[in-house]
């Protein structure tokens, strides 16, 4: 018992200090939306005080309960109470919204972990992964609903939903499915048995070409970065990982010369500034808005991130680097690397490897995705419209970023608990 | 597969995320420090247009307070009006909702509209108070009078005046010709004749401007020649000479008989310098070039072109004609004054600049740009030695055209070559860079007269004349 005691000790000790610093940023950019109004506005006061109790609250029931890694909870915190007032200055309307958002998020990432701790034996089945992907794709192709072009969008009562938003978890199970049961996928194809690693790779670029068609281009390189990652883990032969970085970048230089709106992407990239009122319209608003914010920012409220076509959900770190600086930029990217870090720390720490993968998967999930985006507005990469985890505007963002961050929780409850039990009978021996 | 081996390639994985997260810090960082400098001016960028309403946009003033760029107040649109017209067209450059903004109101815009990072309290301040906030003064190193005749002395000519002052590196007066009125209707409606005019208006031909140097980059060949020992040639100049199969002659092959380097500088002898190059080599020569400033590169308030030289493995005949000031030399006229100003100043280029410093409504700084050196570029000794000659030149060699009654003047005159030259028609470029007075010079200039076909010394040095004695009068009375 005394062990036991101590090991809790140790991981919570430093529990509630960081949790302050978030009510301090709270209190620093909530106060400020406040003042800004003329005459005072007090839905962000409200707002506010709100997210102060909602990430005490969430912690306490953390730490009274031991749901495992108590820092996951305090970074994400750090990023939603960024988010929200960012999103509240961009639009009162939609920024309450987003608040209902964060709301059912929270709800969702605590119920994500309980049925977890109840379900998650039951489903380690490659098949039923992926027959759920595609039948997501199906429903979408179906009943979808076109938004900006891209057919993948599904409305359910009064909401849209973006299926590929779930899309992407499913897609950790599945490959966590086929890396540690690949038996699972033995093929006899006229008389010979096919290696299952391939049967995988087949699978799985049916499903890049699923989201190509889609035209979701950032969650199609989103998924491959994710596979790869996989394949290099798990898979004992490094060549794979390279015939498949090979293979991927030959089908990228084809569509790149035959799908035109892949090659417009690219020349965009390359140089916006020859279509500047056109296609590269949205790519140059963005670097013109972190551009005039400098290294500390025009301040909250004082810039003019509405310039930006699609701020609020794709560009919304732009808006961020105009108004808080890109040191408050580089806060935000520092910020999801040390999820990132906890969430490896969490995969090395799992010996089952089946839930190792999918601690692993969800957290690369993460990591890609925060890459992709940003890295398409500053113009690092060809700009794809993914959304930014736990800051973009959007309800199924938010809940499956959530549910993802749930996922992890249940995950490290489980270690803690069973380390726990473990060193108990240590003691007891 | 062992579990730590998995557990080894997720390491990597978590590395590979690291390596990926660090890009995206730099990147920005980059994008914040360099990236971002060309295009903040663009157009399209509508904070600048944005900003502005909610500001009265900052007045630009000469060394004087002479009004040459403001923004009267208004109730629905604020017009930024340029008093001067052409004048400040290459120095100010224009400011436009529909062609973004150049030069000085570009560079300086934050300080224009009142944004700059230092004085955020009073930023709050202004922000809490009812009045439409200003922007802060720019108060230039130009002497409104002398911009003046320096652009009277041009007239309709193409070319190029600079005039700094050689001891601090203030910019006394800039001029590039041909140039347009920035105001912005007028810009509007000739933007179209503008950008298609072939002799573009819109170069500032002052610091963005290539020209080769012809017999003006003989003071930059002897500064090498006496540094480097050489400076007691002499030789017996019979009008040409053949440097490895390729002849150079004087102008109209004129023959000065035995010449040593102060009466080769003095009547601008092409064959002895020439020769004198053979003697100093290539890396000497290149050497002091590049210790005149020529391919560096050095902050300015301005948008500018580093001049050019050959390499240093340049063979006999190149040295020959990058000695008098042709082969692969390009020089910006800027980059001239600059040279003569280290002449003037024993040996020292001071940092040029064009804005003194940056106003509060009330004349109270809130910064000043101090004076400092940039490249030292001869030794005082030697500085001194090129001086005498370069009065000589101006006394009785070429430049006779640039004395000024009662004050000793230095110069150099250069006529230079170009891809325009044919032997039927001359369209060389007319050169004169000097300072006065000699002995304490307050004023260092470079002209340059494009495509004219006329010599330095008939066409330039006339004008930095009115121009130099134009300065000494003024600052007399300052």
């Amino acid at each position: 018992m005394g062990m036991k005691a101590k090991t809790g000790t140790s991981l919570y000790t430093h529990f509630w200090g960081p949790l302050h610093l978030v009510a301090l940023t709270i209190l620093v950019l909530f106060g400020q939306l406040t003042l800004m109004g003329s005459p005072i506005d007090f839905i962000p006061l409200i707002m506010g005080a709100s997210l102060l109790l909602l990430i005490y609250f969430v912690g306490w029931v953390i730490r009274f309960n031991r749901l495992g890694d108590p820092y996951l909870w305090t970074i994400v915190a750090m990023l939603i109470s960024l988010g929200q007032a960012m999103q509240y200055r961009l639009s009162p309307v939609n920024g309450v919204k987003q608040f209902n958002w964060i709301l059912i998020g929270v709800l969702v990432y605590l119920m994500v972990y309980v049925l977890y701790a109840t379900l998650h034996g039951r489903f380690r089945s490659v098949f039923f992964h992926y027959g759920l992907l595609i039948a997501l794709f199906a429903i979408t192709l179906i009943f979808g609903t076109e938004i900006n072009g891209a057919r993948n969008w599904l409305k359910l009562g009064g909401h849209t939903f973006q299926p590929s938003e779930l899309g992407k978890i499913v897609f950790v199970f599945f490959m966590a499915a086929c890396v540690t049961t690949p038996e699972r996928l033995r093929v006899k194809w006229s008389g010979r048995e096919i290696d299952p690693k391939f049967v995988m790779m087949g699978l799985v670029y049916v499903l890049m070409g699923f989201f190509a068609i889609q035209r979701e281009f950032g969650t199609a390189m989103l998924i491959f970065g994710v596979y790869l990652t996989f394949i290099y883990v798990f898979e004992r032969d490094i060549l794979f990982t390279v015939y498949n970085l090979g293979l991927v970048s030959v089908l990228g230089f084809v569509a790149f010369k035959t799908v035109s709106h892949i090659e417009v992407r690219v020349d965009t990239w390359l140089d916006p500034w020859i279509d500047i009122g056109g296609t590269g319209y949205q790519i140059t608003q963005s670097l013109f808005a972190i551009g005039s914010g400098g290294f500390f920012g025009s301040g909250l409220g004082m810039g003019y991130p509405k310039f930006i076509p699609a701020v609020r959900t794709d560009f919304i770190f732009a808006a961020i680097c105009e108004e808080l600086g890109i040191l408050g930029g580089i806060a935000v990217i520092m910020l999801f690397f040390i999820l990132l870090y906890r969430g490896m720390k969490l995969a090395l720490r799992i010996e089952d490897r089946y839930m190792k993968a999918v601690a692993f998967g969800l957290t690369m999930t993460i990591g890609y995705q925060t890459f992709i985006i940003i890295g398409g507005v500053i113009k690092l990469i060809p700009l794809t419209g993914i959304t930014l985890p736990f800051l973009s505007y959007g309800g199924s963002s938010m809940v499956s970023s959530f549910a993802t961050l749930g996922l992890l929780q249940a995950l490290s409850g489980q270690i803690l608990r069973k380390e726990a039990a473990q060193l108990e009978t240590g003691y007891n021996q | 597969m062992k579990l730590d081996t998995i557990n080894s390639r997720i390491l990597h994985s978590l590395v590979l995320a690291g390596v990926l997260f660090g890009l995206l810090i730099t990147s920005l960082t980059w994008f914040e420090l360099r990236g971002k400098n060309d295009i903040m001016g663009n157009a399209f960028n509508k904070r600048l247009i944005a900003e502005e309403e909610e500001v009265l946009r900052g007045r630009i003033v000469d060394r004087k307070g002479e009004v040459l760029a403001e923004t009267l107040p208004s109730e629905n649109s604020k017009i930024r009006n340029y008093p001067e017209k052409r004048l400040y067209a290459h120095i100010i450059g224009y400011n436009s909702a529909v062609y973004g903004k150049t030069l000085l109101e570009a560079k300086y815009n934050s300080e224009l509209i009142g944004k700059s990072n230092l004085e955020f309290f009073q930023q709050i301040q202004k922000m809490l108070s009812e009045e439409t906030p200003k922007g802060y003064d720019l108060r230039l190193t130009i002497s409104h009078a002398l911009q003046v005749v320096a652009r009277e002395q041009l007239g309709d000519r193409h070319g190029a005046v600079v005039a700094l002052d050689p001891k601090t590196g203030e910019i006394l007066a800039m001029v590039s010709t041909p140039d347009f009125n920035p105001n912005a209707s007028k810009l509007e409606e000739n933007w179209k004749t503008l950008i298609e005019n072939e002799n573009s208006p819109l170069l500032p031909r002052a610091t963005m401007g290539l020209y080769p140097p012809g017999s003006i980059f003989k003071v930059i060949t002897a500064a090498a020649a006496i540094e480097a020992g050489k400076g007691d040639y002499t030789t017996e100049d019979l009008g040409t000479t053949v440097i490895d199969g390729m002849t150079f002659s004087n102008a109209g092959e004129k023959a000065h008989g035995d010449v040593d380097l102060h009466k080769a500088l003095t009547v601008s002898s092409n064959v002895y310098f020439a020769e004198l190059s053979q003697k100093i080599g290539a890396s000497a020569l290149i050497d002091k070039a590049k210790d005149a400033g020529i391919t560096k590169s050095f902050e300015f308030d301005l948008p500018r072109t580093d001049s050019r030289i050959g390499d240093k493995s340049m063979g006999k005949t190149e040295l020959a004609a990058t000695g008098i000031g042709q082969g692969k030399l390009l020089v910006s006229p800027l980059q001239m004054a600059m040279v003569a100003a280290g002449i003037a100043n024993n040996g020292t280029i001071m940092q040029p600049y064009l804005v003194k410093s940056v106003e509060k409504e009330e004349g109270s700084l809130l910064r000043t740009t101090d004076a400092k050196s940039l490249y030292d570029m001869v030794s005082a000794e030697t500085a001194a030695e090129l001086k005498a000659m370069m009065v000589s030149v101006v006394e009785e060699g070429t430049g006779t055209r640039a004395q000024i009654s009662g004050v000793q003047v230095a110069g150099k005159t250069g006529t230079a070559q170009n891809e325009k030259s044919t032997e039927s028609d001359s369209k060389d470029h007319a050169w004169f860079i000097g300072f006065a007075p000699a002995e304490d010079p307050q004023i260092a200039v470079a002209v340059l007269l494009e495509y004219r076909g006329e010599g330095g010394g008939r066409a330039a040095a006339p004008v930095a004349a009115k121009v130099m004695s134009a300065w000494l009068k003024l600052s007399e009375s300052e």
